[in-house]
C-alpha cells in the first residue's frame, strides 16, 4: 500500500550521497527496499538503510533524478510503496560482508542485525576515493574484523576489496558471504565464493519501473529483481548470463555493464 | 474427448489463453517462461520503430481489484527487437508481435519487420495514454480502417485490431477494423483513468493519465465482446480482468473465441495459466464441452 509520509531529517553521507529519514511503522528486513516517490521528481527504488521507528533510505546522485534528490530538491512529503523484496538471512556463524561504493546501504542492516545475533563478521568496505566512503563508523561498530580500501589508497589499504577478499577466503573458513556493490566487483566474488564452495548472497540492482513484477523492467535471467530479488544465491547467479556482463535500459534495449 | 485447442481465423491455439501485450514480455526469458507455463501464445509488448523510454515513474497506482498503468509504451525499436522474436520463433514457441505506430505507412513498415518471426500481428490502436499513438488514432473509424487496410495489403499473416474500451461505440471500430481486412479483433484494451494523492495533491502517474486494468474492468470488456459478436463476422478475442476459468467461460459466452490475460499474470504467478486449463477442462467436462468453440456465444439470444 503506497503512502505519504513526512521527511524528519536529511543527511548528508558525502557530496553526493544523502540519507533521508522518515516515519514508518512497517517492519523491514536487511536488505529489503521501499519505492520511494520524490514528487515531482521521480520513484525509485532505495533498500532499507536504517531500521526502526525512524526509517532511512540512502540516495547516490548518480542519474537526472537522483542527482536533483541528492541537491536538496525534495520536498517535506515521500511516498512509500513496500517493503519489497526478499532479504539476507544469515547462514553459520562466520559471515564475510563485502561492500563497494553505496553498495554499503544496502547491506549495513544485515551486517548490524547479524552482529546483534552473536555471529562474527569481517567486513570490507570499498571506495575510489576516501571522500566516497559512507557508514564507516556503523560498519566498524558492528565488525569483528573491519578492512576499508581505496582505489587511490587515500585511506585504508589501497587496492580493491575483491583482492582482501580473496585473500581473506583463502585464510579463514568462511561460512557465507553477503555482498553488493558494483556488479563486476560481485561477479568476481560470487565467482571465487562458488570456486570455494562458500554459500554467497548479492544484492542485484536493475532499472525498476512497477516493483510488482508486470512491466519486465528489472528483468533479470529467469528472474525478475523485484519479485524474486533483490538478493540471489551463488547458484542462481551462476546460471544467469547477463550477470556481470548486461543490463538492460529503460526501452528494455541491452547494454554491456 | 475434451479438446483445449481454438482456431483464430486461419490460426489453430493449442489452448485459448494467451498472455496479454505489454505484461511480461518486453524479453526473452520472461516470454519462453510463459509459453513454456501453458499459454497458448504469447503477444509482445507492443513495439515502435525506433527504442522508447516510456514515462518516468511512477507508472503504476496498485489498488484492490485494478491496476492502472502508464508504461509510456516504452521498447527497444523494432530492430533491437526482433532478435527476441526470432529466438522464440525458432524454439517453436508462437509469438504474436504487437506494434504501435502514428499511421498505416509506419504499422505495415513494423508488420513487415516482424512477419518472419510472428504467427500473427496485433495492432495497437488502444493504448490509451501516449500521444498521437494507439487510442488517440484508433477512436476513429477511418483511421482503423485505413490501418488495417494497409497492414493488411503488407503481410501475409493473420492482423489482429486490439480496441479501446474509451469510446461510445466499440462496434463502429470494429466494423472499420473488419471492412479493412482484420482476420480478428480484441477487446479490450485498458480503460483511461487517473489517481491523484491527496495529501500529495497531485495525479500519482508521472503522464497523470494511465489505462485501467484488472479485475475491475471485466464487465467493460465482457460488454465490448458481447456488443462486437453482435456487430462483426470476424473473431472476437476476450481481454480484460480475467482471473479464474469462470472469467474465460464468461467470455466466451459473450462471444470471444480465445481471451487474453495481463494484470493477473503478475498478480497470481505464471501457474495461473495451468491453473486455469485445468479447471476449464473440469468445467467442460461437468457441462459437456467438447470443444471451447462451443461455449462461444453462447449468451446471445439467438447463439
Ligand atoms: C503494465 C501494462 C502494460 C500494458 N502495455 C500494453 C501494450 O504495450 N500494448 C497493448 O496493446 N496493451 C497493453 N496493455 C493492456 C493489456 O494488454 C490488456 O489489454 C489490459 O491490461 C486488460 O487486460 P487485464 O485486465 O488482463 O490486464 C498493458 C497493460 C498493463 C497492465
Amino acid at each position: 500500500m503506497r503512502r505519504v509520509t513526512v521527511i524528519e531529517t536529511v543527511e548528508r553521507e558525502n557530496n553526493n550521497t544523502i540519507t533521508v529519514r522518515f516515519r514508518d511503522d512497517l517492519c523491514v528486513m536487511p536488505g529489503q527496499f521501499y519505492m520511494v516517490w520524490f514528487p515531482p521528481i521521480n520513484e525509485i527504488p532505495l533498500s532499507v538503510s536504517y531500521n526502526g521507528k525512524l526509517k532511512g533510505v540512502t540516495v547516490k546522485g548518480i542519474g537526472k533524478s537522483t542527482k536533483k534528490i541528492v541537491e536538496g530538491a525534495v520536498g517535506d512529503v515521500i511516498s512509500l510503496d513496500g517493503p519489497y523484496g526478499n532479504y539476507f538471512k544469515p547462514y553459520g556463524n562466520k559471515i564475510l560482508a563485502i561492500a563497494g561504493g553505496v553498495g554499503i546501504a544496502s547491506i549495513i542492516l544485515a551486517i548490524e542485525s547479524f552482529h546483534s545475533m552473536g555471529l562474527d563478521i569481517t567486513t570490507i568496505i570499498g571506495a575510489k576515493k576516501y571522500d566516497e566512503l559512507i557508514f564507516m563508523e556503523r560498519a566498524n561498530i558492528s565488525s569483528d574484523t573491519f578492512i576499508v580500501t581505496t582505489d587511490d589508497g587515500s585511506y585504508g589499504e589501497k587496492g580493491f576489496t575483491v583482492n582482501i577478499a580473496e585473500k581473506l577466503i583463502a585464510e579463514k573458513k568462511f561460512d557465507s558471504i553477503i555482498t553488493c556493490g558494483p556488479e563486476i566487483m560481485m561477479k568476481k566474488i560470487v565467482d571465487i565464493s562458488l570456486k570455494s564452495n562458500i554459500k554467497v548472497y548479492a544484492s542485484i540492482e536493475r532499472i525498476m519501473k512497477c516493483a510488482i513484477g508486470i512491466c519486465d523492467s528489472c528483468v533479470f535471467g529467469a528472474y525478475h529483481i523485484c519479485m524474486d530479488g533483490p538478493i540471489f544465491t551463488g547458484e542462481q547467479l551462476k546460471d544467469i548470463p547477463d550477470f556481470g556482463k548486461w543490463k538492460h535500459g529503460f526501452s528494455g534495449e541491452k547494454i554491456k555493464l | 474427448m475434451i479438446k483445449l485447442s481454438v482456431e483464430v481465423a486461419s490460426l489453430t491455439l493449442r489452448n485459448p489463453l494467451m498472455l496479454a501485450s505489454g505484461v511480461l514480455d518486453e524479453s526473452y526469458e520472461s516470454m519462453k517462461k510463459i509459453w513454456n507455463s501453458g499459454a497458448g501464445a504469447v503477444i509482445t509488448k507492443s513495439i515502435g520503430k525506433t527504442a522508447r523510454a516510456g514515462y518516468p515513474n511512477p507508472v503504476v497506482v496498485n489498488e484492490d481489484g485494478y491496476l492502472i498503468n502508464a508504461m509510456g509504451l516504452p521498447n527497444p525499436g523494432i530492430d533491437d527487437f526482433i532478435n527476441i522474436i526470432e529466438k522464440l520463433n525458432n524454439e517453436k514457441i508462437k509469438v504474436i508481435t504487437s506494434i504501435f505506430a502514428e499511421n498505416g505507412d509506419d504499422f505495415s513498415y513494423l508488420a513487415k519487420k516482424a512477419e518472419q518471426y510472428s504467427t500473427a500481428i496485433e495492432l495497437n490502436l488502444s493504448c490509451p495514454h501516449a500521444k498521437g499513438l494507439g487510442a488517440e488514432i484508433g477512436s476513429n473509424a477511418d483511421n482503423v480502417y485505413d490501418i488495417v487496410k494497409s497492414v493488411k495489403s503488407s503481410v501475409k499473416i493473420p492482423v489482429w485490431a486490439k480496441l479501446t474500451p474509451n469510446i461510445a461505440d466499440v462496434s463502429e471500430i470494429g466494423i472499420a477494423a473488419e471492412e479493412g481486412g482484420a482476420d480478428a479483433v480484441v477487446a479490450i484494451n485498458t480503460v483511461r483513468a487517473m489517481a491523484i494523492d491527496i495529501k500529495i495533491k497531485k495525479p500519482v502517474l508521472s503522464n497523470r493519465y494511465g489505462g485501467m486494468s484488472g479485475k475491475a474492468i471485466k464487465p467493460v470488456g465482457i460488454a465490448a465482446v458481447y456488443k462486437l459478436y453482435e456487430s462483426v463476422k470476424i473473431p472476437v478475442i476476450g481481454v480484460g480482468g480475467i482471473e479464474s476459468f469462470e472469467d474465460v467461460v464468461e467470455y466466451m459466452m459473450a462471444g470471444a473465441c480465445s481471451v487474453e490475460i495481463g494484470t493477473a499474470i503478475a498478480r497470481f504467478g505464471v501457474n495461473l495459466f495451468n491453473k486455469i486449463l485445468t479447471e476449464l477442462q473440469i468445467y467442460m467436462k461437468e457441462n459437456e464441452y467438447d470443444s471451447p468453440r462451443e461455449m462461444v456465444g453462447v449468451a446471445h439470444i439467438n447463439g
